[in-house]
């Protein structure tokens, strides 16, 4: 298979594990825990898109990927895709800044990117819809500190989907670690 | 690579990404409609979500015999296994026996109500705290549509925002984007009620000269041609008659609570059907 036949098949299955993480979300963590805040699973993977893709092309693909959580939302398209821009524009910046391919980053940076995630959505919210969004502290308190336990799990499983179709990204992230101990 | 060293054929198409939700946001018309190119999305999104809806009843059921049988003692294997079934019998009994009570009061009302009506049960809930929608197991394979009213026996639930073939989502009272035109059904005074958070609706554009209390009923006009008329909404919690305000500020508190929904009815045909709404301590007392 050719790199774009990987390429495509690493994209349908961000899509289709964006899908399954976010009907988890919504439906089997609605039927057990009913109304409880429940962890913003789809922002994991679009956290990792962010930290393990190049700027243009994780873009695209983080817009495909609000594209498919649109079903589950009455949230509009379009802010969707804002508040995601944001969020992959921040963190992007601070990854410039320092990061390190491993899941201690991942974790600590899907506490940041939930938190952050709360506060663009509200501003936007407030700033595009004629109504304010309310504030629901103790909800959006419960996912923040939700979010980050579930990202472990939902890191290995995209790295190593990332290991079986994107086998270049893989082989960089490699060199870059040994040029972390290496500096060490 | 530094993600802000881009060259400028970068920086156009950065540019362009940046730009395109805010074009987006602009062109947004018809949000009930869900387009072809959407459709894939959708499809896969009620498929997962059925699914993990029958797994989720299987893990109830199996999570709930298992906790009925935790903490047996070793002495009385027998019969505290034989005791724990029957406590378990029971439990499924009564879970059953308050289920039969629920679907006997939902076909009473289906009965005695001359509207067009399809039972659906609620699947999940919105991705996004910032919005109150739910999703039922029922879609226009059944003969929903967008803008028919979704209702219990207490009152008003929502209206069908988007529906895919098999399931739909129905936006809630409390979504700030939710409008129903309702009135106080004690002194007829007009108004819109809109959502505000997740317990909490307005009333808006209540002239300040009406007559408006605090535990009076706010129900459907029925002019909205969404709702029959009539239908109970919410009972008025507070009233604010500020000076320099044009209106009133009325806050609600919806009669049904929707962490509480499971089964709800779909108006496919309100049949011109006028809602005789019962009095306030029966819906007040109903609600507590």
């Amino acid at each position: 298979m050719n790199i774009t036949k990987w390429i495509s098949l690493n994209l349908i299955g961000m899509i289709l594990i964006t899908i399954m993480l976010t009907a988890i979300q919504t439906t089997l963590w609605f039927q057990v825990f009913s109304h409880f805040p429940s962890p913003l699973l789809w922002l994991n993977v679009f956290l990792y898109i962010a930290l393990y893709r190049k700027p243009i092309e994780g873009i695209i693909i983080i817009y495909i990927l609000s594209w498919a959580l649109s079903a589950f939302t009455a949230m509009p398209l379009g802010l969707l895709w804002l508040n995601s821009f944001i969020i992959f524009s921040i963190v992007n910046i601070i990854k410039s800044r320092f990061f390190w391919p491993d899941a201690k980053y991942f974790v600590i940076a899907s506490l940041f990117s939930s938190l952050i995630y709360q506060v663009i959505s509200f501003g936007t919210g407030a700033f595009f819809d004629s109504i304010m969004p309310a504030l629901n502290v103790q909800i959006r308190f419960f996912e923040v500190l939700l979010t980050p336990i579930t990202a472990l799990p939902i890191f290995i499983f995209l790295k190593q989907l990332d290991q079986w179709t994107r086998d270049d990204i893989m082989s960089n992230l490699k060199t870059s670690n040994q040029q972390v101990n290496n500096y060490e | 690579m530094n993600f802000l060293n881009f060259d400028i054929r970068k920086a156009i198409a950065l540019f362009i990404l940046a730009v395109l939700p805010l074009i987006n946001i602009n062109m947004q018309q018809n949000r009930t409609q869900i387009g072809w190119y959407d459709k894939p999305f959708y499809f896969l999104g009620s498929v997962s979500q059925n699914a993990f809806f029958s797994f989720s009843e299987i893990i109830r059921n199996t999570t709930s015999i298992y906790v009925n049988l935790v903490g047996i003692n070793k002495k009385n294997k027998e019969l505290q296994i034989q005791n724990e079934e029957l406590l378990s019998r029971l439990q499924t009994l009564e879970e059953t026996k308050k289920e039969n009570d629920r679907l006997v009061q939902l076909l009473d009302f289906k009965h005695h109500s001359k509207m067009e009506l399809i039972a659906a049960k609620v699947m999940s809930k919105d991705a996004a705290s910032d919005h109150s929608t739910i999703q039922l197991n029922k879609g226009s394979h059944h003969g929903l549509k967008s803008g028919q009213a979704v209702i219990t026996t207490k009152g008003a639930v929502g209206y069908i925002l988007k529906p895919d073939a098999f399931t739909s989502q129905v936006l809630l009272i409390t979504d700030r984007y939710s409008v129903v035109d309702g009135m106080i059904a004690r002194s007829r005074a007009r108004g819109i009620v809109e959502g505000k958070n997740q317990t909490l609706c307005t009333l808006t554009y209540v002239e300040k000269s009406e007559d408006v209390k605090s535990g009076d009923l706010v129900v459907t006009s029925g002019l909205d041609n969404i709702f029959p008329k009539g239908l109970p909404i919410a009972t008025v919690e507070t009233v604010e008659n500020k000076t320099y305000a044009v209106s009133l500020k009325v806050d609600l508190k919806p009669v049904v609570d929707a962490n509480q929904l499971e089964e709800v009815f779909v108006v496919t045909n309100a049949m011109n059907e006028e809602i005789l709404p019962p009095s306030v301590s029966q819906v007040d007392v109903e609600t507590k």
